[in-house]
C-alpha cells in the first residue's frame, strides 16, 4: 500500500482494515485461543495505527501490523495468566496443545483438514505457517515480526509443510501406509 | 547456507521449501534450481511442497474468522478521522470493563432465549387420506371465506396484540406426538389450540428495550442501526414500494392459477392498469418443464450458463390467495456466488438464488418426531428491510439417519474426463471428492465408476466398499482427454446402477461434471427423461457441479431435478467435505419426495405477499394435490426453509383500486372468515417408494414476534435473503444495506460449528467492498 499525499489518515487506515482485519485476526486467534481477546488486540493495533503518519510505514505496513498485535497478545495474555507467556524460548521447544487422538479425529471432522492438522503443529511452527500464508509474509518480514532468524523461520516452515504433507496422504488414504513411507 | 561451499541438497532440506516458495537470494535459487533439474527425487518433493503450499494458501486464506465487531470498527474509524495523531482511545474493553460488549451479549442471549421461549410452534396434523378421497369442501375451497365488511374494520394487525409469548423450551416447543390426537381432528378444531396462546411469561421485553435505550445515543447495536436507517429513508419503506413494485410487476408465472375467473381477469386487470403482459401462466409450463429455451441454441454454448430468474412480485390476495411451491434443497448457487466473491468478481444476478442460499446454511429446525419423516414450522416477525411488513419463516426439517442406520448404498460414479475437465479444480478436485467419499463407505456398499468423453467406458466395475483400495486405484487413474459425449456414459450408468441394484438401499448415480454437455444424437428431452424414467425406477441422481468458466449451472440444476436427487457445487475440498462428508446421508438417502407446500393467506390479515426465492421451482396450485405431478426431494437431516414477505391489511394503502366487476361470493359463513389466522400451511409429500402423497397441514395466527426476539436462525436466514436480493438488485430491497445485512448476520452467528456462517459474513464484506454502498 503506497498512500500518495492526498490519502487521508482514514483512508489509508480504511484501507489497511480492509486488507489486513482477516489476517490480524485469524493469526491473533490462533495465539490467544478466544475470539475477544483477539479482536481486542487487532483493534488495538489499528487504534496504534491510527497514531502513525502513513508515509512511515510504507512498504512494512503487514510487518508492523503483525508485530504489534504479537505485542499486544503478549502483554495481554502475560497480564491476564491466561497462559503462559510465549517468550522465544517457548516458541522454540514447547510442543502445541496436542490433543488426545479423538479429540484430534473429531476437529478434523469440524474443520477443514489443513487447518485441523495445524492444531496439531508445534506453536512455533503454527505461527510461522499461519504468518506466511495468512500473512503473506517472506521469510525476512517473518522474522522481524518474530525475532526468529530467517534460517530459524525456513526450517520451521519447511518442517511444518512437510509434517502437515505426510497427515493430509495419511487422512487422505487412511490405509495407505506404503504410499506415505514412499514419499517420507 | 555459504554460498563458497558446493550446495548439497537432500529431500529434507530446509532450501528446498524456501526454494519451491522463492524465498532464497537469487544465486541460491539459481543453484537449488539446477541441482533439482537434475535430480527427480528433488523434483518431485519441489512439486509436492508447491502443492502443499497451494493448498494451505487455498484454505487458509479462507479460513473463516468473525470479523471486527461493527463497534470496534467504527471506533477504529473514528480514531482514524480523528484530527490530533494521539488519539484517545475510546472504549477499550480491558480499560472500562467493555461497557458495549455487555450490552451486545446480554442482549443476545436474551434474544436466544427469547426465540426459545417464544419460538410459534405448531405441530402438523397429519392427515393421511389420499387426495382423491378429500371433501373438497374442505381440502380445496379456500379456507377464508370473503371477509364482512365491518369485521375487516374492526381487524387492525398494526394495533393487534404482538405475539404474547408461547410455552417455554424446546420440548414444549414441539408439541410431543403423544399429545397428538391418533385420528386427525376436523380443521376447526386445529386452529383452535393455536389461537389461544399460553399466559405471558416473566416479561422480559422491558430489560431488553431498556438497553437498546442506553445504546442508542452511542454505539449503533443492531436495532439503532435498523432504526435510523429506516428514519434515514422514508421513502422506501412500505406503501410506496409497494406501489412501485406493482407499476413494475408483470404476473409471476405459476403464481395465480386459483380459479379460471382470476385467471381470465388477468390480462383485463393489465391492460386496464396499462401493463406489458410478459410471459405468464402458459409460460410455466415451459419453464418448469425444462427451462430448455434458454439451453436449445448452440450460440449459448459459450461462457458460463444461468436461466433467467424473474423475482417474483408481490401479489394482492385478492389476486393470489395460494402460493405453491417445490422444495429446493440445492446449495449450488451459493458455492457459486461464494466463488465469484472470493475471484473479486460481483457474481451474475441470473446465478442468484436466494433459497438454495438460505438452503445452504443448517438450521435449529424443528425436531422431526412421530410418523412423519418430515416436520415443519412457521414463525412470524417484522420485515427488517421493510417496516411495517412482515416476514414470516416457513421452515421444514427432515428426519436425520445416523450414519451407522445409513441404508446400503449402490453407486455409480460418472465423471466427465473430457477436454475441459483437465485442470486441477476440476478433475483434480472430482478424485479428491471421491477419495474422501470412498473413505465413509462399509463392506456392505457397492461402488462402480464410468467416464465419458467422446466415447463412455467403464472405469471401475462394481467394488466392494469395504476394500478402497481398487476404488482408490481406479480413482487415480482417471485421466481427462476427448470431447463430451453424455448421454452414453449416463446409460452405462444406469445399467450398471441396476443390475446391482440394493433393495431398500440407496441407488444412486453421482454424476461429476464441469457441466459442458453434449448430447450428441440424443436430444435434450430424451435425455430428461431417461433420467426421470431412471428416477421412477429407484435409481436417483446426484450432480455434482465442477469448475468455471464453461461452467453449465441450469442444465446441471435440470439433470439434478429430473432425477430426484440434489445439485451441489464444489469449488474447493471443504465443499466436498461439506457435501460429502459432514452431510454425506443428506446427499444420499432421500427421506421424502415430491415435497410441495401451498400456503393459502387470509385476507382478513393479509392485504399482498411475495415468495422470496424458489421462483424457478413455482408450481400451478391445482398441481399440488395431483400426485403424478414431480417436485422437490429432501434427504436425511436436510433442512428447507422459505421466507415470505406479507404486507398485512392495515400495514399498508390498498394497492389496487376495487375491483369493479368483483366476482358474486355466496354469502359469508362467518366460521370461515377465521379473522385470528393469517396463513394457512399445507404440505405434501410421499414417501421414496410410494404413489401417493401425504397431507400435513397447519394454521398460524396473525400474533408476530418482535424482531429484538426473533432466534438466531431467523435472523440468519433474514441475512441470507437480504445478500441475495442485494446481489441480485431486487426492487424490494427496501432498506437493506450491505451493513444491515452484515449486522443481521452476525446477530444470527449462533453456534456455528462448521464456520459456515461467519465465512458467509467474510462473503458480505467481500461484496460490500466490491460494490460499496448500495
Amino acid at each position: 500500500m503506497t498512500p500518495p499525499e492526498s490519502v487521508t489518515r482514514a483512508e489509508w487506515v480504511r484501507e489497511a482494515l480492509e486488507c489486513h482485519e482477516a489476517s490480524l485476526l485469524r493469526y491473533a486467534l490462533s495465539i490467544a485461543g478466544d475470539p475477544d481477546v483477539a479482536r481486542d488486540a487487532v483493534q488495538d493495533t489499528f487504534l496504534r495505527l491510527c497514531e502513525q503518519e502513513p508515509g512511515e510505514l510504507q512498504g512494512r505496513l503487514a510487518p508492523w501490523l503483525f508485530t504489534v498485535c504479537r505485542n499486544r497478545l503478549l502483554d495481554v495474555l502475560r497480564k491476564e495468566r491466561r497462559m503462559s507467556p510465549l517468550t522465544d524460548v517457548d516458541l522454540e521447544t514447547r510442543p502445541s496443545e496436542i490433543p488426545s487422538p479423538a479429540a484430534a479425529a473429531e476437529s478434523a471432522d469440524s474443520a477443514s483438514n489443513v487447518l485441523a492438522l495445524m492444531q496439531r503443529l508445534p506453536a512455533n511452527q503454527r505461527e510461522v505457517v499461519r504468518l506466511k500464508f495468512q500473512g503473506q509474509m517472506s521469510y525476512e518480514e517473518i522474522s522481524a515480526v518474530t525475532s526468529l532468524s530467517v534460517g530459524n523461520v525456513g526450517f520451521l516452515l519447511h518442517t511444518a509443510l512437510k509434517t502437515l504433507r505426510r497427515q493430509m496422504l495419511a487422512l487422505e488414504r487412511p490405509e495407505g501406509r506404503e504410499l506415505g513411507s514412499r514419499i517420507a | 547456507m555459504n554460498p563458497e561451499e558446493p550446495m548439497n541438497l537432500n529431500p529434507d532440506s530446509p532450501e528446498l521449501t524456501a526454494f519451491a516458495l522463492g524465498e532464497l537470494p537469487a544465486d541460491e535459487m539459481r543453484q537449488v534450481a539446477a541441482l533439482v533439474a537434475a535430480d527427480p527425487v528433488l523434483a518431485a518433493e519441489v512439486d509436492a511442497i508447491r502443492a502443499c503450499a497451494t493448498q494451505l494458501q487455498d484454505e487458509m486464506t479462507t479460513e473463516p474468522v468473525t470479523a471486527l465487531l461493527p463497534e470496534q470498527r467504527a471506533i477504529i474509524e473514528a480514531a482514524a478521522s480523528a484530527e490530533e495523531p494521539e488519539v484517545p482511545v475510546p472504549a477499550r474493553r480491558s480499560e472500562t470493563g467493555g461497557w458495549w460488549r455487555w450490552l451486545l451479549e446480554p442482549a443476545w442471549g436474551l434474544g436466544l432465549a427469547g426465540a426459545a421461549a417464544l419460538a410459534v410452534t405448531f405441530l402438523i396434523w397429519p392427515r393421511t387420506l389420499p387426495p382423491s378421497t378429500q371433501s373438497p369442501e374442505v381440502s380445496d375451497g379456500p379456507r377464508y371465506g370473503p371477509l364482512p365488511e365491518a369485521l375487516a374494520l374492526a381487524v387492525a394487525p398494526a394495533d393487534a396484540p404482538r405475539h404474547r409469548g408461547g410455552r417455554r423450551g424446546e420440548s414444549d416447543v414441539v408439541p410431543a406426538p403423544a399429545s397428538a390426537p391418533s385420528a386427525p381432528p376436523p380443521p376447526a378444531s386445529v386452529a383452535a389450540p393455536l389461537s389461544k396462546p399460553a399466559p405471558p411469561p416473566a416479561p422480559v421485553a422491558p430489560v431488553d428495550s431498556s438497553r437498546l435505550k442506553v445504546s442508542a445515543g452511542t454505539r449503533k447495536p443492531q436495532g439503532a442501526v435498523v432504526a435510523s436507517d429506516r428514519e434515514a429513508a422514508p421513502g422506501m419503506a412500505g406503501v410506496p414500494a409497494v406501489q412501485g413494485d406493482r407499476a413494475n410487476a408483470a404476473p409471476m408465472a405459476g403464481a395465480s392459477q386459483e380459479r379460471p375467473t382470476v385467471q381470465t381477469m388477468e390480462p383485463t386487470l393489465m391492460k386496464r392498469y396499462g401493463l406489458i403482459p410478459r410471459p405468464g401462466p402458459g409460460a410455466e409450463e415451459a419453464q418448469t418443464r425444462g427451462e430448455l429455451g434458454g439451453l436449445r441454441t448452440a450460440d449459448a454454448f459459450a461462457g458460463e450458463r444461468y436461466s433467467g430468474v424473474a423475482e417474483a412480485p408481490f401479489r394482492p390476495v385478492t389476486e393470489a390467495r395460494l402460493s405453491t411451491f417445490s422444495i429446493d434443497v440445492d446449495t449450488a448457487s451459493y458455492a457459486n456466488v461464494r466463488r465469484f466473491l472470493r475471484e473479486g468478481r460481483m457474481p451474475p444476478a441470473d446465478a442468484v438464488r436466494v433459497e438454495e442460499m438460505i438452503n445452504y446454511f443448517r438450521y435449529e429446525s424443528p425436531e422431526v418426531k412421530g410418523p412423519h419423516p418430515i416436520a415443519t414450522r412457521v414463525e412470524v416477525s417484522e420485515c427488517p428491510w421493510a417496516p411495517g411488513h412482515r416476514l414470516a419463516r416457513v421452515s421444514m426439517k427432515a428426519r436425520e439417519v445416523n450414519r451407522r442406520e445409513r441404508p446400503a448404498a449402490n453407486l455409480v460414479f460418472l465423471v466427465d474426463v473430457s477436454g475441459s475437465m483437465d485442470t486441477e479444480n476440476k478433475l483434480g478436485l472430482v478424485q479428491q471428492s471421491l477419495r474422501l467419499l470412498t473413505g465413509q463407505l462399509t463392506a456392505r456398499d457397492h461402488v462402480s465408476i464410468v467416464t465419458y468423453a467422446g466415447e463412455s467406458a467403464v472405469a471401475l466395475m462394481p467394488a466392494n466398499g469395504g476394500e478402497p483400495g481398487p476404488i482408490l486405484d481406479a480413482i487415480q487413474r482417471l485421466r481427462a482427454g476427448g470431447s463430451t459425449h453424455g448421454s452414453a456414459g449416463i446409460r452405462t450408468a444406469y445399467a450398471l446402477a441396476r443390475t446391482n441394484r440394493v433393495a431398500d438401499g440407496v441407488n444412486r448415480v453421482i454424476l461429476c461434471t464441469d457441466g459442458d454437455f453434449n448430447v450428441g444424437e440424443t436430444s435434450r428431452e430424451q435425455l430428461l427423461g431417461l433420467i426421470a424414467e431412471e428416477a421412477k425406477s429407484g435409481v436417483f441422481l446426484t450432480v455434482l457441479g465442477f469448475g468455471m468458466g464453461n461452467y453449465n449451472d441450469a442444465t446441471m440444476e435440470l439433470l439434478a431435478d429430473r432425477g430426484n436427487g440434489s445439485y451441489a457445487y464444489i469449488d474447493s475440498f471443504r465443499e466436498a467435505r461439506k457435501v460429502l462428508f459432514e452431510e454425506l446421508e443428506s446427499s444420499l438417502v432421500t427421506v421424502a419426495k415430491d415435497v410441495k407446500f401451498q400456503i393459502e393467506f387470509n385476507p382478513a390479515q393479509v392485504q399482498s405477499w411475495r415468495l422470496i426465492g424458489y421462483e424457478n421451482r413455482a408450481l400451478a396450485n391445482r398441481d399440488f394435490n395431483d400426485d403424478t405431478k414431480d417436485a422437490g426431494d429432501i434427504g436425511a437431516g436436510h433442512a428447507v426453509t422459505a421466507l415470505y414477505e406479507i404486507v398485512p391489511v392495515a400495514g399498508g394503502e390498498p394497492g389496487v383500486d376495487p375491483l369493479r366487476y368483483a366476482k358474486q361470493e355466496p354469502p359469508a359463513q362467518p366460521a370461515r372468515v377465521r379473522p385470528e389466522e393469517m396463513l394457512f400451511v399445507k404440505v405434501r409429500y410421499k414417501l421414496p417408494e410410494a404413489t401417493e402423497s401425504r397431507l400435513l397441514e397447519m394454521a398460524v395466527p396473525g400474533e408476530i414476534q418482535p424482531w429484538d426476539r426473533v432466534g438466531a436462525d431467523f435472523r440468519f436466514t433474514s441475512a441470507v435473503a437480504g445478500f441475495g436480493m442485494l446481489l441480485r438488485g431486487s426492487p424490494h430491497k427496501g432498506t437493506l444495506d450491505w451493513d444491515t445485512v452484515l449486522n443481521m448476520a452476525e446477530r444470527g452467528l449462533g453456534a456455528d460449528p462448521e464456520g459456515y456462517r461467519a465465512e458467509f459474513i467474510d462473503l458480505v464484506r467481500r461484496a460490500r467492498q466490491l460494490r460499496g454502498r448500495p
